[in-house]
């Protein structure tokens, strides 16, 4: 499982599947599931090349509805309207209508291609910015060891002896600072 | 479950992919029923499998299904339409969703980097780290930000100083703008028996008042551990030590 690395749930528990009393909790529990279940059927659509509608309601009469390729055209073809039963028929072998509802299937394949890679791509940078983050962590921590931090202490803790000294550090930084923004040739932001 | 992380593409395997279609619709299904059950929803499942000819498989059974999906054609086009999503839809949100997640990651990054960039630049006024201010290598962008962080820090440490200074009741005239150009030494630790002295009278005497020349003010610093500090009036105040110089 993944560690948890945030957030304030209360983590993975042994839920018992019957009715929720508590209103608040059924209607979050509703949320967070009715999202998992429509996760999980478009993996299954993805990997294996499946159609799905999923329709849930809701307590307050709500239809969520989730389908791949489109929940109408799911529809179409399980439960026709009777005056759709003769195009419901031709939503068989695709050798019927041939080449025009392939390059569809294809094109929104390719789209759905595309975005998967987005999906990956931003899941790669979030992880990598995360590491630098417990890079920089370690490096913290490694310095709080050798005592560098002692200004981090809440500022409550500095007594009115080391505040003016830190003052006269931070402005003399900030000076440096100037000094050598200033230096800088102009760069592009 | 999480062994490894299964790509989200069609599977190229024949054999596979049954099986990962059975398997993963049985999950499907254990979810809808769970969802249902938890929540006092109705629901349903059809799904068709890559095959053409496939029959559908339904969850929970025809009749049901068919009826979750009578009531749902019932529904008003808009209420139908409403919360619908395809594929594209939830891949769209995942990708809005990661997008903020490494926004914020990044922020957070660059917050603890500025951190550390800027401990090393004041180790570096102490007079360790070889010389150099500590701010050669940095980019602009990291100037930026240090000095970002070191105003804020000022800011909250003029303020803490106007309150305790104001606790002291004594007169908080001593400018926070003070003079960068005080002498080398005073930013080491110099212990002034005069300024003890007047910290601790602090009530009767306006030891920071605007009488004290200002380079008399600035003798306050004081050195934790060696020279005999003990019985500051101000200790109590959680007296942070130094590291020793």
């Amino acid at each position: 499982m993944v560690r948890p690395h945030g957030g304030t749930s209360m983590g993975r528990q042994r839920i018992e599947i019957r009715h929720i009393e508590t209103k608040g909790q059924r209607q979050v529990t509703f949320s967070k599931r009715r999202s998992g279940l429509f996760k999980k059927a478009s993996e299954l659509s993805m990997l294996t090349g499946a159609s799905i509608a999923v329709v849930v309601m809701s307590e307050a009469r709500n239809a969520f509805c989730f389908g791949d390729p489109s929940v109408d055209a799911i529809l179409r073809r399980y439960a026709p309207v009777p005056g759709e039963a003769a195009a419901a028929a031709s939503v068989g072998p695709s050798h019927v209508h041939g080449a025009a509802r392939d390059d569809d299937d294809d094109r929104d394949r390719h789209h759905h291609e595309e975005l998967r890679k987005a999906v990956e791509d931003a899941r790669s940078q979030v992880a990598a910015e995360k590491s630098r983050l417990s890079e920089v962590a370690k490096k913290i921590e490694a310095a709080k060891a050798d005592r560098q931090f002692w200004w981090e202490a809440d500022v409550e803790a500095l007594g009115e002896a080391e505040l003016p000294e830190f003052t006269r550090a931070l402005e003399k930084l900030m000076a440096n600072v100037r000094r050598h923004a200033d230096d800088q040739p102009q760069q592009q932001q | 479950m999480a062994r490894n992380k299964v790509k989200l593409q069609r599977i190229a395997n024949d054999a596979q992919r049954r099986a990962t279609f059975r398997k993963r619709l049985k999950g499907l299904s254990k979810k809808a029923s769970e969802l249902a059950t938890l929540c006092s929803v109705d629901a349903c499942l059809v799904v068709y499998g890559e095959g053409e000819a496939e029959a559908a498989e339904v969850w929970p059974s025809a009749p049901e299904a068919r009826g979750v999906l009578e009531r749902f054609k019932a529904m008003p086009q808009l209420d139908r339409y409403k919360k619908m999503t395809d594929l594209e839809g939830l891949l769209r949100q995942r990708v809005e969703k990661l997008q903020e997640q490494l926004h914020r990651a990044r922020i957070d990054a660059d917050q603890s980097e500025t951190k550390l960039l800027l401990a090393e630049a004041l180790q570096a006024l102490r007079g360790g780290g070889g010389g150099g201010c500590g701010l050669e290598r940095l980019t602009i962008e990291q100037l930026t930000s240090v000095g970002w962080m070191a105003g804020a820090r000022l800011r909250t440490v003029s303020d803490r100083l106007e309150t305790l200074r104001g606790q002291a009741a004594l007169v908080p005239s001593v400018p926070t703008t003070t003079t960068t150009q005080a002498p080398d030494h005073l930013l080491g630790m110099v212990v002034s028996p005069h300024a003890i002295t007047g910290y601790t009278a602090m009530a009767e005497d306006g030891g920071l008042g605007g009488t004290a020349a200002p380079s008399g003010d600035m003798d306050m610093v004081v050195q934790a551990s060696s020279s005999g500090t003990a019985g500051f009036s101000w200790a109590s105040q959680g007296f942070f030590s130094f590291p020793s110089m």
